[in-house]
């Protein structure tokens, strides 16, 4: 065949495939739909690509359907610390499912709302034998059990004179008010782990103080399963058990006959003096005639805390006594008594220390809410104190839970940001590497195409936006143009569109030299008609590879930046938990599951991304990059 | 001569784009700080003007409180308008000159400094050491692995480096940091929390040797040999983790653009020939093709620092390196803008002038490029 043959046949090709070009949709698409459904037979065959294709489809369902799975209210809140407060999570948490590979066994974080707790009512209780074997019934059953027998067996009027009997009640001087009523909250906890609660909560409300009140206050007692009650105050308060063995084997009280519950002494504790916020440390909370306390929340870390600060030596053996009297235990000034350890140990020497078994059962959290008042000027009209609900602190959720600051007793439900944090990771990586490889693949199309002076131009400016290290200026930029999640976005793309653009760029040199270019050329079409319907098509299928390699780097980033504090403040990604993680202390605090969730999100998000580009890369562009 | 033209070019070439790239990082740099930084210096300003005026006031002395206000804000550049102090600045930066930017005085760096210069001068030597050694070790596995893997494409041996390296790609290097504190030393105590001590450490192995330092090295060789291994022993008791940790997540990338290269190599035709010729295999891949392939490797050198670089100042971060990368967490975290400012230009200088070397050696590397032959 002769030459000039040759170049007529095939611009005879070039006419017809322009001609093509411009033809009916119809056509153009099922010619589009061919060829992608050659190219999704190539990719169903490779396995990286599928794995890489599923894990996405996953993350996008997550990222989509956050608000069916996730708690929304969580993340919308997530630096509300009202919110956080309220909803009393424990800080440091472990995720529940540590008690699968850990060998001391965690308990589980528990909450217990008003309607699980018993109420019990005992109106005018004072000096009253009956009301005091009502309350025994809950802080003391096997007692109860025993003396209600007791008592039946003995006629109601020689109660009064009966040595065991007469011992029973709550005393309290007249000076306090002639009536009292005693309301207790009985807060059932069931325990069967070997690490002791992180922490044990009780919240309550507080309602204004009646004016007839003359004294109010709120005493805890923990009662253990192995029969021990434990108040929570230094009354003058004979250990249960010994008061129990006593009248068990000798039918008297013996030495131990004093009130069951003195109140003149726990009210004359309350009133010592004391300001109101170091008191709501103790397990006792109180409401005077005109005072209310600020305070309406019980924490036991607290109580601990400010027990070891407690300089009145007797106080403080009044509230440890039940756990040193039966070792005849003597004080010891510099240790420090691990009192909320000891409440959960079988009984030892060494419980104080937080040494020993842990002592299983189930556990009843005594709330009495003491209200004395004279009835002669007027009953008051409700009681002071509602409770809210009583937390049992441990392991927690899926993942554990963060800590909001590092004095806070509260944390975050990391499950919640981990779960949410796929949502922003896939937008700023999609965003980004989309929008910054489209921008690169116009840019490197329209340098290559031109050549010439706009070509070495261009290329200029590529090359020294190419030589710029992007994470210092990222880092400078993000701290001056504001913490905003778009700012961000927009850096990326502003120092991500380079990358791409020397491939695009030679490979447009090659594809400009094609003779329907040269044709289209010829023919009169425009340079941009050119670029976008003969080059740019051709330069597509390197477009998609690089756009999913690109993701991982664009998240990378931005998780980088957050970490660094330069994240969006409002919004919850994985940099910013792990900066949360990093400026709280997550590693000196052995939290790892703060620490191990975002990282691995994030290298889920990248592999997945990584898994497909290298797929696409190997069928889409065989031809062009060699 | 084609030869010296050639060579000349491409070196005028490096050496100018380097300039520019500098400049406008310089300029970039500047603007900003004009623009965004004027609270933070009138800050620092009226901070000065109240402690000259307290010294003043307790020699008892008269002050002129337009005067000192005039001499401080002159000292800041505060009274020149916005263009000027642009230009001042960006004449500064470009030539490292530090002095222009201020440093708050209420907030103390891991080394010490008295200004910002002084500051991320400092830094700049710790992660120099560490970041180095680091890719001096992923270099030298890199290179083993991917011949190996090249050698043998196709194997499990080469599939696992293709897997390591594409996990790798994907992990942020600062949280494999934090695992391995985690791990290293929260869980085992191997080594320390912190490696912010590293220089006191250096220092009272200093005073404690001081005696045996000052003998001089001939009169007591035992003794200096002590000390060096110590200080070796400590370096590396401080550096291990940062190290491991650099190391433990570039080097699959590492051979796997290693192996991708020489797998390119060992498809030409002089390759063949060698093999033909039975030349031992060892010394076609060690002499040959790592001739041949050295330059590309170059290449992806620099793209490698570039991109780990980045990757390794926020490493810093978690074992408190006493680097760059700490110096950005305590200049962000307490908004001392003039360190910030002044460790982001070192930054991008430190990045052109290793990126620009690599342009160097892969010249002399590359024929082509000796003989005027064009890089594409």
């Amino acid at each position: 065949m002769s030459k000039g043959n040759e170049k007529k046949e095939r611009k005879s090709n070039v006419g017809s495939s322009i001609k093509e070009s411009y033809g009916s949709t119809s056509a153009s698409f099922r010619r589009s739909l061919a060829s992608f459904m050659e190219f999704w037979n190539q990719f169903k065959r490779s396995a990286t690509g599928m794995t890489g294709l599923a894990l996405i489809i996953i993350l996008v369902i997550i990222a989509v359907a956050f608000p069916v799975i996730g708690n929304y209210n969580d993340i919308k809140n997530w630096n509300n610390a009202t919110y956080i407060a309220e909803k009393g999570l424990p800080a440091l948490a472990p995720p529940e499912w540590i008690n699968l590979i850990s060998s001391k066994k965690w308990p589980i974080t528990k909450f217990v709302k008003p309607r699980e707790m018993i109420l019990v009512d005992l109106k005018n209780i004072r000096t009253n034998t009956s009301a005091a074997l009502e309350l025994l019934k809950y802080t003391n059953p096997q007692l109860y059990k025993y003396l209600s027998a007791y008592a039946k067996s003995i006629p109601k009027n020689q109660w009064k004179t009966n040595p065991i009997l007469k011992n029973m009640r709550l005393g309290l001087s007249q000076t306090y008010g002639d009536r009292l009523e005693v309301i207790a909250f009985d807060i059932k906890y069931n325990y069967k782990a070997d690490i002791p609660p992180t922490d044990v909560v009780i919240r309550w409300n507080q309602r204004p103080a009646s004016p007839y009140l003359t004294q109010a206050g709120v005493l805890i007692i923990f009662v253990r399963p192995d029969g021990l009650a434990v108040p929570l105050a230094p009354l003058n308060y004979k250990t249960v058990t010994k008061l129990s063995e006593s009248i068990i084997r000798n039918g008297t009280c013996g030495s131990y006959c004093a009130f069951l519950f003195n109140l003149n002494n726990y009210f004359k504790i309350i009133n010592a003096g004391r300001s109101m916020d170091a008191w709501s440390y103790y397990g006792l909370a109180i409401y005077g005639k005109n005072q209310i306390t600020s305070f309406e929340e019980f924490r036991l870390s607290n109580f601990v805390n400010q027990l070891s600060k407690e300089t009145r030596i007797n106080f403080k053996l009044g509230i440890l006594k039940p756990f040193m009297e039966p070792f005849n235990l003597t004080y010891s000034p510099g240790f420090f008594y691990r009192f909320g350890k000891a409440l959960f140990k079988k009984m030892n020497p060494q419980m104080l220390a937080g040494k020993g078994p842990s002592l299983k059962g189930t556990y009843h959290i005594l709330v009495l809410e003491l209200v004395a008042y004279n009835q002669t000027k007027g009953v008051p009209s409700q009681p002071p104190v509602t409770i809210k609900k009583a937390i049992f602190q441990g392991a927690y959720g899926i993942l554990g839970t963060d800590r909001i600051s590092a004095s806070s007793p509260y944390g975050r439900d990391l499950w919640q940001g981990v779960l949410y944090g796929t949502r922003w990771a896939l937008i700023v990586g999609l965003m980004a590497s989309t929008i910054s490889t489209l921008i690169g693949v116009i840019y490197g199309v329209i340098s290559g195409y031109y050549g010439g002076k706009v070509d070495a131009v261009l290329n200029r400016l590529a090359q020294v936006i190419y030589s710029l290290p992007v994470l210092p200026l990222l880092i400078l930029l993000s701290y001056y143009v504001g913490r905003s999640i778009w700012n961000v976005i927009v850096l990326l793309i502003v120092f991500g569109w380079v990358g791409i653009v020397f491939t695009v760029r030679s490979m447009a040199l090659q594809l400009r030299e094609n003779l329907y270019v040269e044709a289209a050329r010829a023919v009169g079409v425009d340079h941009g008609r050119i670029i976008f319907r003969y080059i740019f098509p051709q330069v597509l299928p390197y477009t998609f590879a690089s756009i999913a390699l690109g993701v991982p780097g664009a998240i990378l980033t931005e998780a980088g930046l957050s970490f660094l504090g330069l994240g969006d403040p409002n919004v919850v990604t994985w940099g910013k938990i792990l900066h949360d993680a990093q400026a709280g202390g997550a590693v000196l605090s052995g939290a790892w599951w703060w620490v191990v969730p975002p990282g691995l999100a994030i290298a889920i998000v990248g592999l997945s991304f990584v898994l497909l580009g290298y797929a696409l890369d190997t069928i889409l562009n065989p031809r062009l990059r060699r | 001569m084609a030869d010296g033209s050639g060579l000349g070019r491409t070196i005028a070439n490096s050496i100018l784009n380097a300039v520019i790239v500098l400049f406008f990082a310089s300029a970039l740099i500047s603007g900003i700080f004009v623009a965004y930084g004027y609270k933070y210096l009138k800050g620092l300003a009226q901070q000065e003007i109240q402690q000259e005026i307290q010294a003043l006031v307790r020699q008892g002395k008269p002050y002129n409180y337009t005067q000192i206000k005039m001499l401080v804000y002159e000292k800041y550049g505060l009274n020149e308008p916005a263009i000027y102090r642009v230009f001042k600045y960006v004449k500064d930066t470009f030539l490292l000159k530090f002095g222009a930017f201020p440093k708050s005085p209420d907030v103390t760096y891991p080394r010490g400094g008295d200004n910002a210069a002084q500051v991320v001068e400092r830094a700049l030597v710790p992660t120099i050491i560490l970041f180095f050694t680091a890719e001096i070790i992923v270099i030298l596995i890199g290179i083993y692995l991917g011949f190996q893997a090249a050698r043998r494409a196709g194997s499990l041996y080469d599939k696992t480096i293709s897997i390591i390296a594409m996990l790798s790609a994907s992990l942020p290097m600062w949280w494999v940091g934090m695992l391995m504190l985690y791990i290293f030393a929260y869980k085992y105590k191997i080594f320390p929390l912190a490696s912010i001590d590293v220089y006191s450490a250096l220092g009272k192995l200093h005073r404690e040797f001081a005696a045996v330092l000052a003998q001089g090295f001939l009169h007591n060789p035992g003794g200096y040999l002590h000390y060096y291994a110590l200080y070796f022993e400590t370096w590396l008791y401080y550096m291990a983790l940062p190290l491991i940790t650099i190391v433990l997540v570039l080097f699959g990338g590492w051979a796997y653009i290693i192996r991708n290269i020489v797998i390119n190599v060992l498809t030409e035709d002089f390759v063949t020939v060698l093999r033909a010729k039975g030349l031992p295999e060892r010394l076609v891949l060690y002499k040959h093709v790592f001739r041949a392939a050295s330059p590309p490797l170059v290449t992806m050198s620099a793209l490698g620092l570039v991109g780990a670089l980045g990757g390794a100042i926020i490493t810093e971060i978690v074992f408190q390196w006493p680097g760059m990368g700490y110096t950005y967490w305590i200049a962000l975290n307490s908004g001392d803008q003039g360190v910030l400012v002044a460790q982001t230009y070192l930054l991008v200088f430190l990045f052109v002038i290793v990126i620009t070397t690599l342009d160097f050696i892969y010249m002399l590397l590359d024929p082509r490029v000796r003989i005027g032959g064009r890089r594409t």
